[in-house]
């Protein structure tokens, strides 16, 4: 044996439990050779092909005596061939239980997939269990906020970039074994993809900076060059295996080899490593070393950086996290408030705990997780619940068939194990539909919702959770019906008409009302969710995001702006030009301590949102002005002028503030004009105080331009070819403000679409439950259908007869589901700060879908009965 | 009269303990007939097919001696009996007779 690879132990177990002793050597043996075999192409597939081989030695000869040759088994065969009959002799029952069986698995195994793979972010480190995001808490407005881009004026009050913040926290808190800063370069506010050059080759590439203790904490596997110390130089960087394809031969031709970085400084390549999984919450092509931020030679992209720490072995967070706040203050004497502090949480639950709640992480991404994870068993009980009402319905077709079986001496227990086989049998055809269909349908899920989800064939977990779910929906489905049948009276069952009990019928009356409650709770959430999906999508910015392109300010855009923004203005598509030093939807930057204002007074506090723009940004952006004026280029001073919105000029209590001066850092001026408030971020925050300044010839930020309606595609070519021509060193990127602002919606996108295709399912399968019942109902009713038309009922009376008990019974659910749901979406609503209101209107609408679809799926079955001639109804007697 | 038929795939099979002496068993006759006859064929097939052939009296098997591959299981090899012997003869004269009574051209190509 090759000795390095293992099969599954679970499978050898297996077969020694089923086979006999004399043979299992042999088969054990045979197996084990063609696995060593099989490994020699990798672990994954062998571990599959080792299952299926071992699962096909299941064959009579093999096989212990009680697995075959016993009056068990021979029972079970039975059991099965009596339940394909039954399935064959009324296919269209299969076919309705397999249906919604069917649609309830994809369901749920989809929400299965998805809620494992959040799951599963961050969770392959290898010492995750000592790996810590440090947070920070500030006082907000109302409440204390919170998050886990520590601030720099937490690190250095006076914002010195040389000060080694995780070497000064290590030297005075004990336990922390490793640690580093970490800043995506390409966040905003004033990050974007960097560019790399190897000759004629130019790509603009995602990275990050990081100190040398990265490589160590987390589990980045390096395939070539320095496994250690890769990151200690300010010329180090260390690529993915993606980046040195599109740079070199192969990662190992890419060690040692120097690539230009932003057309400004050398940087050689000391490792390559494994590109990272998609379950990383950490995404980066390339690491750059915190160095070169101490030498000036990168810029700081956010003004803020996460800090990870690796504890050692013996320490707690408990032990650390009092320690900090003490830490803080004593570095940072007059500069913070008193409720600023910092925080520890292990960091492969960042990524799903990205809310904060009182500067605590709280909730996030998780909420939605469990609000699936409840969606996806809803669904299956309400799929499970069809079958058990329908198979109930159904017993009074078979009271013959058992009656007749329980009368030649069949035990319960025997009656109960052939209802099971059978539901058990139709579960495992809906579970081997089911499957099918996730596989057909991942692909566009993935691109529907811009996930990264696959379909798990090697992971037994997943098969358990498979064998799981058929098992679990096959027995409970089949439960009722089979111990309701086998328990009830032999005379009656052979008697000439079979009635259900008073409980049967409140148990059928049961499993509908759930079914209505749980559709028309998932239709009302549906609807509101996807209303204020297009209410946050379609809504009022304030500013003008239709047509809006923007690149960076980098390479020599940095000192041409002016001569990029003429040449551009000639060119074909372009309607106008101009700059902001922030991402106009998501303005991330805030501050507070360097704004100062006339009438300010002693630790007076606001924090602003500054931006610096162009001359023809406010009539560019289409931004209103509402006092004052705004920028020119005729009036000279107004290079030195200030503009604030409205929110700021209240919460700064000034009055009249036209002609009252203002300061940022060292620059001070008047304010010539107000601004008429305009979303700076996502809709789930308020509008901030703004204040705007005119800069043309800052170092960063963006690039903006309008294009002229239909003329995308000229704006783009003329985009692209000045930029060419006058950045020629640098990649073009452009990005489009309309689809950038829709991105900050990401999750709330992806539950609403998720959301809506769920409550189809669950829908669909509400309404073939009903429809099964109607045809059941309808079967037994034909003669008192008969009878009545016979005595003079019209259509419409026997119709509403038939269909009256079930139109109650949804009314009754969706009263009590309505009020619920109510209470879960007026918190669901709360987390964005400007949000629809709820109104009856939404109320009536959903209360009206679900009698319509409940009186449909019921009345079609109702009309068909009605419309019988009585004459063939009632000769049967 | 013609006590047992034996299918195609058995005969194969018992062709193969036959040719393979001293080394037939499951794994050995499983890749012989992957590659010989480029014929898929999965290594349960084969043992359940040696498992008839022994209960038709074709083969006899006996254990062999423990080894450190495979993870320490023996190997089952089978021998063919005179039965066994008889039958393949038996089979290879009918066919025979078969083919020196076919026509020159008993199909076109």
């Amino acid at each position: 044996m090759s000795g390095s690879h293992q099969p599954p132990r679970w499978v050898l177990g297996f077969l020694a439990v089923l086979c006999r002793s004399d043979v299992l050597e042999e088969i054990e043996g045979d197996l084990l050779e063609f696995y060593d075999e099989w490994t020699k192409d990798g672990k994954r597939g062998s571990d599959l092909l080792f299952v299926w081989h071992a699962l096909k030695f299941l064959r009579p000869h093999t096989l212990k005596r009680p697995f075959y040759h016993s009056k068990r088994s021979y029972m079970l065969r039975n059991h099965i061939t009596v339940s394909l009959r039954q399935i064959i002799r009324a296919k269209g029952y299969a076919a309705l239980n397999v249906l919604s069986l069917t649609l309830g698995m994809v369901a749920f195994i989809l929400i299965q997939l998805w809620v494992g793979f959040e799951w599963s972010v961050d969770s392959f480190h290898e010492k995750k269990s000592r790996l810590y995001s440090v947070y920070y808490t500030a006082k907000g407005v109302d409440a204390p906020i919170g998050g886990y881009r520590i601030p720099w004026g937490y690190k250095s009050p006076t914002w010195n970039f040389k000060e080694d913040f995780t070497d000064q926290l290590m030297a005075s808190l004990p336990g922390i074994a490793k640690a580093t800063e970490y800043q995506a370069l390409y966040e905003l506010p004033w990050g974007y993809p960097h560019t790399f050059q190897l000759g004629e080759k130019i790509h603009k590439i995602k990275g990050s900076l990081v100190e040398e203790d990265l490589l160590d904490m987390f589990s980045v596997k390096i395939l070539a060059g320095q496994q250690v110390g890769a990151l200690t130089k300010a010329t180090d960087i260390v690529i993915s295996e993606r980046m040195s394809n599109l740079f070199f031969d192969s990662p190992a031709a890419a060690v040692g080899k120097t690539l230009r970085y932003e057309n400004r400084k050398d940087l050689v390549v000391t490792a390559v490593f494994e590109d990272l999984p998609s379950n990383s919450s950490l995404q980066f092509d390339y690491l750059l070393s915190w160095k070169l931020l101490h030498t000036g030679e990168v810029y700081n992209a956010s003004g803020t950086s996460m800090i990870f720490l690796l504890l050692e072995e013996a320490a707690s967070v408990a032990q650390i996290e009092p320690l900090f706040k003490n830490f803080l203050h004593e570095r940072l004497v007059g500069h913070v408030e008193e409720e600023v502090n910092l925080g520890l949480i292990p960091f492969d639950e960042m990524h799903l705990h990205s809310d904060f709640v009182n500067g605590v992480p709280e909730g996030g991404r998780v909420e939605y997780l469990n609000l699936f994870t409840w969606v996806g068993i809803f669904i299956l009980a309400l799929a499970t619940f069809n079958f058990s009402g329908l198979a109930t319905a159904r017993s009074v077709r078979r009271s013959k068939e058992i009656g007749i079986r329980k009368a030649i001496g069949s035990s319960r227990s025997q009656l109960v194990g052939q209802f099971l086989v059978e539901s058990v049998l139709l579960s495992l055809i809906a579970i081997s539909f089911s499957l099918v269909i996730v596989q057909l349908m991942l692909p566009i899920l993935n691109t529907a919702l811009d996930l990264k989800l696959s379909f798990p064939y090697g992971e037994t977990s997943f098969w358990l959770m498979i064998a799981g779910i058929t098992i679990c929906t096959g027995v409970l489905s089949g439960a009722y019906p089979a111990l309701y049948l086998a328990f009830q009276h032999i005379n009656k069952m052979l008697r000439k008409e079979f009635k259900l009990s008073p409980g049967a019928v409140r148990f059928q009356k049961g499993l509908v009302l759930f079914q209505s409650f749980v559709t028309t709770s998932m239709l009302l959430w549906t609807i509101v969710v996807y209303h204020q999906t297009q209410y946050v999508r379609n809504s009022d910015l304030g500013y003008d995001r239709e047509g809006i392109i923007y690149i960076s300010v980098e390479g020599e855009l940095t000192t041409k702006y002016l001569l990029f923004k003429e040449e551009l203005t000639k060119m074909p598509g372009i309607a106008q030009v101009d700059r902001s030093s922030e991402a106009p939807h998501e303005m991330k930057f805030e501050v507070a301590d360097a704004i100062n204002w006339q009438g300010k007074e002693p630790g007076q506090q606001v924090g602003f949102f500054p931006t610096s723009v162009g001359f023809d940004y406010l009539e560019m952006m289409d931004l209103q002005v509402a006092e004052g004026r705004g920028f020119s280029r005729s009036v000279t001073t107004d290079t030195a002028a200030f503009m604030i919105n409205k929110v700021a000029a209240k919460q700064i209590g000034m009055e009249d503030p036209v002609g009252k001066w203002i300061s940022a850092w060292d620059k001070r001026g008047q304010i010539i004009g107000v601004l008429e408030d305009y979303h700076i971020n996502s809709l789930h925050e308020p509008i901030r105080p703004l204040i705007v300044d005119v800069k043309e010839d800052l170092y960063f930020g963006n690039i903006l331009i309008k294009t002229r309606p239909g003329q995308m595609a000229d704006a783009i070519r003329s985009t692209e070819l000045v930029a060419k021509q006058i950045n020629p060193n640098y990649a073009v990127d452009i990005k489009f403000l309309d689809v950038e602002y829709g991105k900050m919606y990401k999750s709330e996108l992806i539950a609403s679409k998720l959301g809506s295709g769920f409550t189809l399912i669950a829908i669909m399968i509400s309404c073939l439950g009903l429809l099964g019942l109607a045809v059941v109902a309808a079967e037994q009713r034909r003669k008192e259908m008969g009878v009545r038309k016979v005595l003079g009922a019209s259509l419409v009376d026997l119709i509403g007869i038939f269909t009256k008990k079930f139109v109650v019974l949804v009314s009754i659910a969706s009263l009590i589901a309505l009020p619920v749901t109510y209470l879960f979406l007026r918190d669901w609503l709360q987390g964005f700060a400007y949000h629809i209101a709820l109104s009856w209107l939404h109320f009536f609408a959903v209360l009206f879908a679900s009698l319509v679809l409940a009186f449909l799926s019921i009345s079609i079955q109702a009309l068909k009965t009605a419309r019988l001639d009585p004459v063939d109804t009632l000769k049967l007697e | 009269m013609r006590k047992v038929y034996i299918g195609e795939l058995e005969e194969v099979i018992l062709l193969l303990v036959a040719m393979l002496q001293e080394e037939a068993y499951g794994v050995a006759i499983t890749k012989e007939i992957q590659s010989q006859l480029s014929r898929n064929i999965s290594v349960s097939a084969v043992h359940a097919t040696l498992h008839r052939l022994e209960k038709k009296g074709y083969v006899e098997s006996f254990m062999g001696g423990a080894t450190s591959e495979r993870g320490g299981r023996r190997k089952r090899f089978f021998k063919v009996t005179p039965a066994g012997g008889a039958i393949l003869k038996e089979i290879q004269t009918a066919r025979d007779l078969l083919w020196s009574r076919l026509p020159p051209n008993a199909w076109t190509t």
